[in-house]
């Protein structure tokens, strides 16, 4: 896995019951490097890159992908605190990217498909709930 | 391509297609000229999976963040409320959500009731057969009895209410507040050739069914098989005069950058409450050096978005609000009308939204701090999404001068004509409106059972309803034009779009918008004999 997977699967790791899929394990660390480099985030994001396998060097004598769950959280948070902004510049691309990701939606219970052409089914609802106010006078002024 | 027709019509939006679709029995030699193209629904983002990230490109509300060729830049940094539109056969009803409710029959009559800014010329009632013909065009679901309004026909039935439409109504039941099933341009069943609506969630980005009446597919087929002449990618950078000052036709760039000049009998602007001033503003000659119909210097004034406040709820247990049309609920207007006791005048609706996708809840989550980053993010996640629901809440604006649209010196489009510069003010009266506004709507979310509340007012991206800038009225000193939405100044020049609203209700506006549009073609189909004598 690389740096940037390793990462990823760290700010949204699998979920203990296995349900949701880690962001670096679901294949995205491509289209979030090219979404930052859209942006014009190349550098800063090999730099931030450089700065994290340095630091699990220094922490741990081995690269990050390789860490325990445990610590690789925890030397990502240390060293997001030594660079402010460092995954908050991350979210929005992946956030997008995972969530939109047919494999996430199927496992939040959704279809996991466009919407359209299938479109979905909707209640259409009690409309005796207007009771109420179809016994009311006329609400708009006179004029 | 240049011959000279009859009535040309810039703009194909809401206002110009209405328009268009009218006169077009007349069989004059009719044009309209649109800088957009025709859209094709196929590549709406509901075909795909990525369809909640394409609101911030290609589908986005700003034409400045979007900049597609068609679009224009406008300058809004002086605002708090930002410019939405789109540009392209249907104009902003490509993106509308097709929420539409009437005006009521006070707010025709402002001044007298309220004792501020004006009256309307005329009123509700004669208003009203428009709205019914508009209603059948357009489409329109909803449910006849609503007593926020006088008795009026609904032709398709109401849009479904869905777990989020029931939850809230209860909540209005329990506040004893008005509410009803929303009149939606929306084809609840098959009408007219379209398809009926099957719940894709995200009207506001184009309908990829076509259900949602967009003017592209309601009036736009109609008036071209009626013989209208749409002429795309045609961007118009001034309407001319001749010596008597009266208008001759309009001045633009083909698809190929190439300069025309087209002539024509009557001039009829549709280009919206931004698009309209900024093109009369550009259209200066030796008896219009303020620009075209400006002889009272209002052209550009008394702007009025309708200021929004957004509240949302979270509730608990899930809901169904990522499906169904996200703007088409219900609406709440109980406090629509001015009451003395409360500290503003006017009022305003609330218009119940649905909830969010999966990629919106998890942008919301982490923009209200909701949802961390780490080993807690699934579980704060899972509290969020199929769990929200709330409410637009759409504010009465009053017109004031020092609200404009005018020149930009800078800022040019693709074609280097100048673009529109944006001044706007939230008076006092819009502020003490919002806090009563978003304080109400997070009573009847918490009456609701929603366990939380995030409010937003004034929303920024709010401004897509664009009225106010080239006002009708009697009084040529204190109107740009008259009661039929000529100008006072040019008798062959007509204007059709939300730029005529004298004031601007407490409702959205376009079913409005086209009623007088569809009355001015209806006043011109009148009065062809002695229209320029
Ligand atoms: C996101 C969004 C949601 C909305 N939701 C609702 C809603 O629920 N209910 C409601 O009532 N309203 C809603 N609206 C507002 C509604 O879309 C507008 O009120 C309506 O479209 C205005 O009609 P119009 O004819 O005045 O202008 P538009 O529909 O904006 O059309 C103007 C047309 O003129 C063209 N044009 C402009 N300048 C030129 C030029 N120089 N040369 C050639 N062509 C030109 C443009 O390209 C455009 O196609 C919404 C708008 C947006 C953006």
């Amino acid at each position: 896995m690389s740096t940037l997977a390793a990462i990823l699967d760290q700010i949204i790791p699998p979920s203990p019951d296995g349900r949701m899929p880690g962001a670096g394990a679901l294949g995205l660390a491509d289209a979030i490097e090219e979404a930052i480099a859209g942006t014009g985030g190349r550098d800063w994001l090999a730099d931030n890159l450089a700065a994290i396998e340095a630091a699990a060097q220094d922490a741990h004598g081995t690269s990050f992908g390789e860490l325990a769950a445990q610590d690789a959280e925890a030397l990502l948070r240390t060293v997001d605190e030594a660079r402010p902004g460092l995954v908050q510049g991350m979210l929005f691309p992946l956030y997008i990217a995972y969530y939109q990701h047919p494999d996430v939606a199927r496992a939040l219970g959704h279809e996991g498909r466009p919407p359209h052409p299938q479109g979905y089914p909707l209640e259409k609802g009690d409309l005796s709930l207007l009771d109420p106010v179809r016994a009311r006078a006329p609400l708009y002024r006179q004029v | 391509m240049t011959e000279p027709v009859d009535v040309l019509i810039v703009g194909a939006g809401a206002s110009g297609a209405a328009f268009a679709w009218s006169m077009a029995e007349t069989r004059m030699n009719i044009l309209c000229l649109e800088q957009g193209d025709w859209m094709d629904p196929s590549d709406y983002p509901t075909t795909g999976n990525d369809w909640e990230a394409r609101r911030f490109g290609d589908f986005g509300l700003s034409p400045n963040g979007r900049s597609r060729p068609e679009d224009y830049p406008v300058n809004d940094d002086d605002s708090p409320i930002k410019i939405s539109n789109f540009n392209a056969v249907g104009g902003s009803t490509i993106l509308y959500a097709g929420h539409f409710p009437r005006l009521h029959p006070s707010d025709f009559r402002v001044k007298t009731l309220d004792g501020v800014a004006d009256d309307w010329p005329f009123t509700y009632e004669d208003l009203a057969p428009y709205y019914a013909q508009n209603d059948q065009m357009m489409g329109v679901a909803g449910l006849a009895g609503d007593p926020a309004y006088p008795p009026k026909e609904v032709p398709l039935p109401p849009v479904p209410l869905g777990t989020v439409g029931e939850r809230l109504a209860r909540g209005f039941n329990k506040l004893g507040w008005h509410w009803w099933p929303s009149d939606s341009a929306i084809a609840t069943e098959e009408h007219s050739d379209r398809a009926p609506c099957i719940n894709l969630g995200p009207c506001i980005m184009g309908c990829a069914q076509g259900a949602k009446g967009s003017t592209d597919v309601t009036y736009w087929p109609k008036a071209v098989r009626a013989g209208v002449n749409l002429r795309t990618h045609c961007r118009v950078r001034e309407i001319t005069v001749d010596e008597n000052g009266l208008a001759n036709g309009a001045i633009y760039y083909d698809a190929e950058g190439r300069e025309h000049h087209q002539r024509a009998e009557i001039v009829v602007i549709a280009c919206n409450g931004v698009g309209t001033p900024r093109l009369l503003l550009n259209s200066k000659s030796k008896a219009f050096p303020d620009g075209l119909a400006n002889r009272s210097g209002l052209v550009g004034r008394n702007l009025m978005f309708h200021p929004y406040a957004m509240v949302t709820g979270l509730f608990e247990e899930p809901l169904d609000g990522r499906m169904g049309p996200a703007g088409c609920c219900m609406i709440g207007q109980e406090f629509y009308e001015t009451d003395p006791a409360r500290d503003f005048l006017r009022g305003y609706s609330f218009e119940i939204t649905r909830g969010m996708g999966p990629v919106g809840s998890a942008l919301f989550g982490m923009s209200q701090g909701l949802v961390p980053w780490g080993s807690g993010h699934h579980d704060a996640y899972a509290k969020i999404v199929d769990r929200t629901a709330g409410m637009v809440i759409i504010c009465e604006d009053l017109p004031e001068e020092h609200n404009t649209v005018t020149l930009d010196p800078d800022l040019v489009d693709g074609h280097g004509i100048p673009a529109p510069k944006v001044t706007y003010r939230l008076s006092d009266n819009s502020q003490k409106m919002l806090a009563h506004a978003s304080a109400r709507g997070r009573e009847l979310l918490e009456a609701s059972g929603a366990v939380r509340c995030f409010t937003d007012a004034p929303l920024p991206p709010a401004g897509w309803h664009l009225m106010g800038t080239a006002r009708m009225g009697t009084d040529p000193s204190r109107s740009v034009l008259d009661g039929v939405g000529r100008s006072h100044d040019v008798k062959n020049l007509f204007v059709i779009d939300g730029s005529v609203f004298p004031t601007s209700g407490g409702v959205n506006p376009t079913c409005t918008i086209q009623a007088l549009a569809l009355r001015t073609a209806d006043y011109i189909k009148k009065n062809l004999d002695t229209l320029l004598d």
